[in-house]
């Protein structure tokens, strides 16, 4: 596994936390963990940890846009018509912002076996992060436990619509309650694009 | 059928937030962490950030529409 883990901001600083637990799993199955923290979230790092490893899943976490994805300081690590082919043969999963809107479908068209991530905003709430990161890191974990894309796609899902079904519920928390929309949001714009049965070689 | 107006879903959608703890942040993809004032601030501004959580609530809603249900 290869992973990006920016931590300049507010929010990537979550995502540089929460995706602790996903090495750990990988650690623990005894994948080989390429962790390009911090500055190391580079293009330069990226590109040059790809081509030196069979490594067949790629975890990038940072912002993004419909046609990129960015690390550390947001600088651009893949983008839309320029790098897609870094990802040809590997499972992505891209949490960032909107970057399945465009390149995630480039990068399909141009070899990536899939690619999971958002086709708009990832918005989560900093004191209940665990109801949004929890739901986003089984994506990776599934994976990591040598289940389908479609199959991480899918438990994620079913993450985020057990814990809306328990907060639709009248007797929990305002507090709770109010981050069902977020929760639907999230859910709704999370794709699986490219071959959903495949897995990785592990 | 009831047409709603913008101005109306803006006030409801800030009614929602009103009920949020003052010291909660939310975090936009890379737009930031913005506080409930903050997104209230932007909601009545008409900015892209406001309109991105009127977008939020507007599709919520619109699911009950759908009849969606979970489980």
């Amino acid at each position: 596994m290869i992973i990006t883990r920016p931590n300049h901001d507010f929010a990537t600083k979550y995502l540089f936390r929460w995706s602790q637990t996903v090495i750990t799993l990988a650690k623990k199955r005894n994948i080989l963990v390429i962790d390009l923290k911090g500055k190391r979230a580079s293009r330069v790092e990226l590109t040059k940890s790809v081509r030196k490893n069979t490594a067949d899943f790629i975890f990038i976490n940072g912002h993004g846009n419909d046609d990129l994805v960015t690390g550390y300081n947001n600088q651009i690590l893949v983008q839309f018509n320029d790098n897609e082919k870094l990802f040809r043969g590997r499972i992505v999963y891209a949490r960032s912002c909107r970057s399945a809107a465009k390149l995630g479908k480039s990068c399909v068209k141009k070899g990536t076996r899939a690619y999971l991530g958002y086709t708009d905003d990832f918005i989560f709430y900093s004191d209940a992060a665990s109801k949004f990161l929890g739901p986003s890191n089984l994506i990776a974990k599934t994976l990591l436990i040598g289940e389908t894309a479609g199959q991480a796609d899918q438990k994620a899902k079913d993450a985020y619509a057990r814990t809306i079904q328990r907060f639709e519920n009248s007797s929990v928390s305002e507090k709770d309650r109010e981050l069902i929309p977020y929760l639907q949001w999230n859910m709704e714009k999370q794709v699986c694009l490219g071959n959903k049965n495949a897995r990785l070689k592990i | 059928m009831v047409k709603i107006s913008d101005e109306e879903i803006r006030k409801m959608v800030i009614a929602r937030l009103e009920i949020t703890p003052s010291k909660r942040k939310i975090i936009i993809g890379g737009a930031g962490a913005f506080t409930k004032k903050e997104l209230i601030e932007k909601i009545k501004q008409h900015d892209p950030i406001g309109q991105k959580i009127i977008e939020v609530h507007l599709n919520y809603l619109r699911s009950f529409k759908k009849q969606q249900f979970w489980g």
